[in-house]
């Protein structure tokens, strides 16, 4: 198991060699700047600055993960696509076609950055600088295991939640700015969709917490290291997490907030090269992280035999990416919008109350399904 | 494919009789020309009351209206085709207009699928259809200026394209002649002489 | 929000074809429709003016380019009508075959867009993919892959290649085992009933108004199909269904068009059967120079009726040509059937009729 502060210390202490050999050259061949310099050993001792400096290479360590993952998830959603579709997938690039993200990097880098004449220019922008914001930052909340988490907060989930459903939000703000019919229909799809399927999504984990009394994700997986899976405990909660999290992620039986076959490419219709790159990439940073929130939530966490609990981690929410890619990527056609509304009300909602009351029965008899 | 001789008289003859006794001023010419297929000619005023009688008989299916430019002599002419389901026969419509300014009622009232053909008739050939809710040019832009397929249209001349022998020469110098001549592509500024 | 129209098209992904569809919609319900065509308008019933009666093959091809081979067989019976020839059996026989084979890959491709259009991806590709085993066909028998220029003025350029038969049946034989895995994916998957049931309903007397012919009528309940009820081609010598459907919702116009290419694979099998021997050309000069006359000549296309009307002055070049699309004539009811669907709905349903802009614009 790796703590992701030592990781970071570990990143930090060359760092500070480094600029400590620096000071002493600096203190060595100019005198007069001694006292400069000292000050300078000073602050960087602070306990406060090297927290700062801490933290810094921690966010680091996160995004070059959460890149990593999302290169790794655009290649196998292409691969596992282009096999179940019988065709090849990318071939040319690489071996298997790996350097293919890599690929579409450096042509996204290369294409024109377009702002429409009479859009909101600087809106446009800000729109898709937030997004991808607001999907790294429940990384620095989500545990890859006991240790392996940024922020410790006894209360991660609620946070995570809050600041995941701010997603939709800077969707709106980017269709709404782009002045564009299509991107504006997208939009109000994305507002419509989050706040039908937030409140069954949120309600459908209100059993786990009722059963480990908990938010915060460490305690809800130790809850299940004894092998006994929240899936299988909340089988009701489960399914209803793992639909809203998919309408929420806006994968395809619910992509409509970008419906291709209508409304061109939804939302982000009118960003080109970086910036529709950065939506992209906004996109499937949230697909990792309702992935990763099913696995913590429901299949265990980082439980399991032999491999390190990170490793156990990304393997399965790999494996989860994956089976989101099979079993609705290539299986399913695209929701209408009112039917998607009708599902999330009339169906998800009362399944996911459902699944409190029930939990609230169990709870009352004085049965314990975990050893909480 | 029964030849016009050997074909015996069969149902066609009698709707053909049929409409000829019900409307003998206006259907000046008709003929049964094969087995199910009709050609009758018939007068302008007539035109909507001899469709509305072939409705009646169940001639439900417009299958197309069009127009014919005839130079010799100079006329012009509509022709509607009509399908019945029920009879499995084929009417069709011919009426003779002037050329200079042809005008015919049209037909959308009977028949709401001749809506668009009775468009494209108007764009490609000018025939003005009276009581076409929406008689706008269809296949041609808006602003389009004549009728294109009518017969003295003016076409482009056809020119056969030879390719020179020093073909990369030819371009090149064409391609100097156009900077020289002030010509810009894409708005760029015309490259000082 | 207020009413707005939306332009679905000339560059949009859902239009299979450049062509504008504006619709006007109050929020995510559409409200009016208004199609718009013409912008690949090639003039080709003027460009059949100043052609030989075999020189306008090749345009015919062009004309509906998903669907070559029936335009090409059109045109020559209209010709042959003109001309008054007849064409020995076994080339009636080989132009079943081929228009049959049309049908099918038409009908796949009309599978594959409309899959896609409701964004089930996967059956796009499979389509897709399969309709190649009858291209592959075709350009066996031709040449080539999707303008044949096959189909003679009195029968058919040459006789079919050996092994033409076994390969056929072997094509057959696989595509018949593929459209259960079509319907599995579709008939059978709860979301694209929600998608396709109900939806875009064209009621029949509506679609006998409005000339709508093809399965898109047969959808909506008539029972009429050009093949039996103005023959052309000797389709009385082969046992094969029209299926017809009742609601005339999508569902049942993408139903349809499966059942369709079953039949048209059945009749193709008959054919390979019950070919006869013989010529495969009629005693025609090389230089055709029909009577004066005129000849209407329909043929069940793919999308529908597709008729020409050709007149013809007694020179070697038909004085007057009229190409009858279907696609033209239903595309001219999709505001009927528009109104009051969804936006989401609209792509499925433009599809739905089995677009094909090039006859649409001729």
């Amino acid at each position: 198991m790796v703590s992701l502060e030592a990781l970071a210390g570990v990143v930090l202490a060359p760092l500070l060699e480094l600029i400590g050999a620096v000071l002493g050259t600096v203190d060595f061949l100019v005198p007069p700047l001694v006292p400069l310099t000292q000050f300078a050993r000073g602050v960087l001792q602070h306990p406060l600055v090297n927290g700062l400096l801490i933290a810094f290479i921690e966010a680091n360590i996160l995004l070059i993960y959460i890149t990593l993952i999302v290169l790794a998830v655009t290649w196998l959603e292409r691969k596992l696509m282009g096999r179940l579709q019988d065709r090849r997938g990318p071939m040319q690039a690489g071996k298997f076609g790996l350097l293919q993200p890599i690929a579409d990097m450096v042509k996204f880098l290369g294409k024109e950055d377009l702002i429409p004449r009479k859009a909101d220019g600087p809106l446009f922008t800000l729109a898709v600088i937030g997004l991808p914001c607001i999907a790294f930052v429940p990384l620095a909340l989500i545990p890859m295991s006991e240790e392996f988490v940024a922020v410790k907060s006894p209360v991660a989930l609620l946070l995570v939640f809050a600041i995941f459903s701010l997603g939709p939000l800077w969707v709106f703000v980017g269709g709404w700015a782009a002045n564009n019919k299509y991107t504006l229909l997208g939009a109000m799809r994305g507002a419509a969709q989050m706040i039908a399927f937030e409140i069954p999504l949120v309600l459908s984990t209100v059993g786990i917490v009722m059963l480990t009394g908990s938010l915060n994700p460490v305690d809800i997986v130790r809850a299940q290291a004894n092998g006994v899976w929240f899936a299988f405990v909340q089988p009701l909660g489960f399914f209803a997490f793992l639909v809203g999290m998919i309408a929420e992620v806006e994968r395809l039986p619910f992509d409509i907030p970008e419906a291709e076959a209508e409304l061109v490419a939804g939302w982000n219709t009118e960003y080109s090269g970086m910036k529709f790159a950065l939506g992209q990439f906004a996109e499937f940073a949230r697909l990792y992280v309702a992935a990763a929130l099913l696995v913590l939530l429901f299949l265990g966490g980082w439980n399991g035999p032999i491999l390190p609990a990170e490793l156990w981690f990304i393997l399965k929410t790999m494996l989860v990416l994956a089976i989101l890619i099979w079993g609705t990527r290539v299986t399913f056609p695209r929701l209408r919008v009112d039917q998607l509304l009708s599902v999330g009300w009339r169906r998800f909602l009362p399944l996911s109350l459902l699944n409190i009351l029930l939990t609230l029965a169990i709870l009352a008899t004085g049965w314990r399904p975990v050893g909480v | 494919m029964a030849s016009e001789k050997a074909r015996a008289p069969g149902p066609e003859d009698e709707v053909l009789a049929q409409l000829k006794a019900r409307f003998p001023d206006f259907i000046t010419e008709g003929r049964v020309k094969r087995a199910r297929r009709i050609e009758a000619t018939v007068k302008k005023e007539g035109l909507l009351e001899v469709a509305w009688a072939l409705l009646e008989m169940g001639f439900g299916h417009c299958s197309s209206v069009t127009g014919v430019d005839r130079l010799q002599p100079p006329q012009m002419e509509s022709v509607c085709h009509a399908w019945s389901y029920e009879r499995k026969m084929l009417v069709s419509l011919k009426v003779i207009l002037p050329r200079d300014n042809p005008r015919v009622p049209s037909l959308v009232p009977v028949w709401p699928g001749a809506g668009w053909h009775e468009r494209e008739s108007w764009d490609l050939l000018g025939i003005v259809y009276e009581g076409h809710p929406d008689l706008r040019r269809i296949l041609n832009p808006d602003d389009w200026r004549g009728h294109p397929l009518r017969k003295d249209c003016p076409l482009p001349e056809r020119k056969q394209f030879v390719v020179p022998r020093n073909y990369d020469e030819e371009i090149a110098r064409s391609i100097t002649r156009r900077r020289e001549s002030g010509y810009t592509e894409r708005g760029e500024e015309a490259p000082p002489s | 929000m207020p009413e707005m129209w939306i332009n679905m098209g000339p560059q949009h992904p859902a239009t299979h074809g450049l062509w504008d569809l504006r619709v006007k919609v109050d929020g995510e319900t559409v409200l009016d429709a208004d199609p718009s065509i013409g912008y690949i308008h090639r003039g080709i019933e003027k460009l059949c003016e100043h052609r030989t009666y075999n020189q306008i093959i090749p345009l015919m091809d062009r004309t509906g380019y998903v669907s070559s081979m029936s335009w090409a067989i059109m045109h020559c019976i209209a010709s042959e009508e003109v001309l008054g020839v007849e064409v020995p059996p076994r080339a009636q026989w080989i132009r079943v075959i081929s228009f049959e084979l049309q049908r099918i890959a038409s009908h796949l491709l009309f599978v594959s867009g409309y899959a896609e259009n409701t964004g089930l991806l996967t059956v796009w590709v499979y389509a897709t993919r399969d309709r190649e085993f009858i291209l592959d066909l075709f350009q066996m028998l031709s040449g080539a892959r999707m303008h044949y220029n096959y189909p003679r003025v009195g029968g058919v350029r040459w006789d079919l290649p050996p092994g033409f038969a076994e390969q056929t049946r072997r094509a057959l034989d696989h595509l018949e085992a593929r459209i259960p895995e079509y319907e599995a994916m579709t008939l059978q998957s709860k979301v694209f009933r929600m998608r396709s049931e109900g939806v875009a309903v064209l009621r029949r007397e509506d679609a006998l108004r409005l000339g709508v012919t093809g399965p898109n009528l047969r959808a909506s309940g008539v029972r009429e199909d050009v093949r039996l009820s103005d023959p052309s081609m000797p389709y009385d010598q082969f046992d094969f269904d029209v299926p017809t459907g009742r609601k005339g919702d999508c569902m049942e116009r993408f139903t349809l068009r499966l059942e369709e290419i079953r039949q048209s694979a059945r009749i193709v099998r008959q054919a390979l059967e019950s070919i006869p021997e013989g010529p495969v050309m009629a005693r025609v000069g090389k230089k055709i120079v029909p009577p004066p006359g005129e000849a209407y000549a329909r043929v069940e296309d793919p999308r529908g009726e597709a008729a020409e009307h050709i007149i013809s002055d007694g020179s070697e070049r038909p004085y007057r040509v009229k190409l009858r699309s279907p696609v033209f004539c239903t595309m001219s009811a999709l505001p009927v059937m528009l109104r009051g669907v969804k936006l989401a709905d609209v792509p499925p349903v433009m599809e739905s009729i089995d677009l094909l802009i090039g006859e649409t614009d001729r």
